[in-house]
């Protein structure tokens, strides 16, 4: 061991290097009780001293010569034997119970004097790689932190990040269709486990207060940090705001300029109700990372949006579910937790009422979340529609259903209308729409005149009747005509497109030998002779 | 002292005390001066060419170099303490002096030895107290400080 020749050199002082180096290699696993310490701290110093006298090396010695005389020998020097406890260069403290991760970090930054976020992940890289020679150098903070606390990734990310509430939902569909590269699920898995939403972290001063009374490190905890927290769900009181993320880089109560949320102590006891119901539901995604049947639970939202007689679909002139959203809850929340969604008054907005159409797969948890507070009277309805299970092959007519009797039924007890059809048959819009025309069943909201023309000329009758009344029946007419005829056009597109591909069964020949023009001319020239 | 030839010294030792040097903005003649010893002395430790002696480490300990890096590889924890902490740590740090003194043959040890003893114990309890939390923080400051800008809840 290297340091060994290096403390031999200091002889003096080898057994106390020894037992601080055993002491702090040692004290972060203990208790870290003053008089634990103590004690390490004398057992290593007993032991290194009895190791330096066992392994001193043997002083001069003298020895007797025949002649009488005396000879001093002077012992070959050994080579350093000092057994050292290899030294821990970075130190490691296991994260408290619900911490997030990023406070974790933080913590090992001051516990070892780094001076930044990229210093500290660097060391926990190196020293991850030092101890796990096999791990792959491309191992992101995540993998190198799991190796250094002897965890599996997964329960480190269930347990210390946001990951459990982000990817409650299943069977979501990717906002394009296809695969995707990759490389670019290898930089969404690496930045995902960090993910965290908003830049000024919260915590509650009382559980900070609570660990320092019982002489523990205040923390970061997860649960503030989920969007759209305003209280700590254990003291019940609001929430105090770091300015940066850098706060996570230290401790909470290490944070001079927090700020509390002044607009919180505005609510009105409704808004209230519901922002508490929505933290409860948040808070339990994010604990007991469930598996949510995405389409089971907007189906349900769905059912809770028409029973308030809400609209859910594009098309109507009822109250939208982001209407009803608005009315109840403060702007500002709405605009802070969803910076995404363009929260326009009395519009359709995709991403929030799309969500509550049946089987619909691409929202977020936040926005279930949020869906569930609101429609729903009670925390435990809210969360009868998280752990929603999908009825199988219930709500997903094929084409069979299409072609019967029933659909037509339905078809024509709703006049055509596919809004009506869909709400009947708890199915979005489009899959109906697309289910009937397929059928020859185009939708008949538009126009009830463009409607009757149309039947008019299907029944045989003229065409320049149609057009008597006002100009803008034939181009409905056309439109319902070319849409109930979609899968004829269909069958001509392909027909003209195999006829294409294929070889022509006489294939042209284009490269025969035009007539030499010498040959031509000389012909011509003997014609004219002639004459 | 010992070179290079007899024996190896620490690997990454001379690299952690140009380090030290470097963040403290000395030369190396600034800091050969400080630790007693001359120049070339100072390139030779830092190209671990040969080995400083305790006079020299425990001289540079109070220049504000961190012994506990520079022999450990250990960065010391910048985690502000509080003075009762400081009084704690160095009452012990006292202790553990005398202790090690004890193991002694004579039971003494000498100026330089013990002040180096105390530079390095002091800075391994700091290290050891900055990891877990001050047992005597003083709570209500803290509670003071937030709610005093923003009204009690």
């Amino acid at each position: 061991m290297a340091i060994g020749d290096f403390m031999d050199s200091v002889d003096t002082m080898s057994p106390l290097l020894y037992a601080l180096n055993r002491v702090l290699c040692e004290a972060p696993s203990l208790v870290q009780e003053p008089a634990d310490v103590d004690r390490l701290f004398q057992a290593a110093l007993f032991e290194g001293t009895s190791k330096r006298d066992t392994h001193r090396p043997p002083q001069e010695r003298v020895v007797a010569l025949p002649t009488g005389g005396k000879r001093h020998e002077r012992a070959s020097e050994q080579p350093p034997t000092f057994a050292i406890t290899p030294i821990r260069r970075f130190q490691i403290h296991a994260p408290r119970t619900e911490e997030i991760i990023h406070g974790w970090r933080g913590r090992m930054r001051v516990i070892n004097g780094l001076s930044n976020t990229k210093k500290v992940e660097k060391a926990i890289c190196e020293e991850a790689q030092r101890q796990a020679p096999k791990l792959s150098p491309s191992a992101d903070i995540i993998e190198c932190s799991a190796v250094l606390l002897q965890m599996e990734r997964n329960t480190l990310e269930e347990s210390h990040t946001l990951l459990p509430f982000f990817n409650a939902l299943e069977d979501l569909k990717p906002n394009r269709p296809g695969t995707q590269s990759k490389r670019h699920r290898e930089a969404y898995d690496r930045f995902a486990s960090l993910r965290i939403e908003g830049t000024r972290p919260k915590f509650c001063p009382h559980c900070v207060q609570r660990d320092l009374a019982h002489n523990r490190p205040p923390v970061w905890q997860r649960v503030p940090q989920l969007p759209g927290m305003l209280w700590c769900l254990e003291h019940k009181t609001a929430l105090l705001q770091a300015n940066s993320l850098e706060a996570l880089s230290s401790g909470p109560d290490k944070i001079n300029d927090a700020q509390a949320e002044d607009r919180v102590e505005q609510l009105t006891p409704t808004q209230t109700e519901i922002l508490h119901r929505y933290a409860t539901l948040a808070n339990e995604l994010l604990l007991q990372a469930p598996l949510i049947d995405s389409v089971a639970a907007s189906t349900i939202l769905g059912d809770w949006a028409r029973s308030k007689g809400l609209r859910i679909c594009k098309q109507g002139n009822r109250s939208t579910v982001s209407s009803f959203l608005m009315a109840r809850l403060p702007s500002w929340w709405l605009r802070e937790t969803f910076p995404r969604v363009n929260w326009g008054e009395g519009k359709y907005i995709g991403t929030i009422d799309g969500a509550c159409s049946p089987n619909t797969t691409r929202y977020t948890s936040a926005t279930l979340c949020l869906l569930a507070a609101v429609l729903c009277e009670s925390t435990e309805d809210a969360m009868a529609v998280l752990w929603a299970r999908r009825k199988e092959a219930e709500n997903r007519p094929g084409r069979d259903f299409w072609a019967s009797r029933a659909a037509f039924d339905l078809y024509v007890r709703h006049k055509g209308k596919v809004s009506q059809v869909a709400q009947e048959l708890g199915l979005p819009h489009s899959s109906v729409a697309i289910g009937l025309l397929k059928q020859g069943l185009p939708g008949l909201g538009k126009s009830a005149e463009a409607v009757s023309a149309t039947h008019r000329l299907l029944k045989a009758g003229r065409i320049g009747e149609l057009y008597s009344h006002t100009s803008d029946i034939p181009v409905e007419v056309e439109r319902m005509l070319r849409a109930a005829s979609s899968r004829f056009t269909d069958a001509l597109d392909a027909i003209e497109a195999t006829a294409k591909q294929a070889p022509s069964p006489f294939p042209r020949k284009t490269d025969f030998e035009l007539p030499v023009e010498s040959t031509c001319s000389s012909q011509s020239q003997a014609l004219s002779r002639r004459i | 002292m010992t070179t290079m030839s007899n024996h190896t010294i620490a690997p990454g030792f001379g690299e952690r005390l140009k380090e030290e040097r470097k963040r403290l903005k000395l030369s190396q003649e600034v800091l050969a001066e400080a630790g007693g010893v001359k120049r070339l002395a100072q390139q030779q430790y830092e190209s671990e060419n040969s080995v400083p002696n305790l006079r020299y480490l425990s001289a540079i300990g109070g220049t504000g170099i961190s012994l506990l890096y520079v022999l450990f590889g250990i960065r010391q924890s910048d985690a502000p303490l509080t003075p009762e902490q400081i009084d704690r740590i160095e009452d012990r740090a006292f202790t553990w002096v005398e202790e090690y003194a004890q193991t002694r043959p004579d039971g003494r040890l000498g100026a330089e030895a013990r002040r180096f003893s105390y530079q390095m114990i002091k800075a391994v309890l700091i290290q050891i107290e900055s990891g877990k939390l001050p047992a005597d923080f003083d709570i209500d400051s803290l509670k003071t400080q937030h709610f005093s800008a923003h009204g009690n809840r």
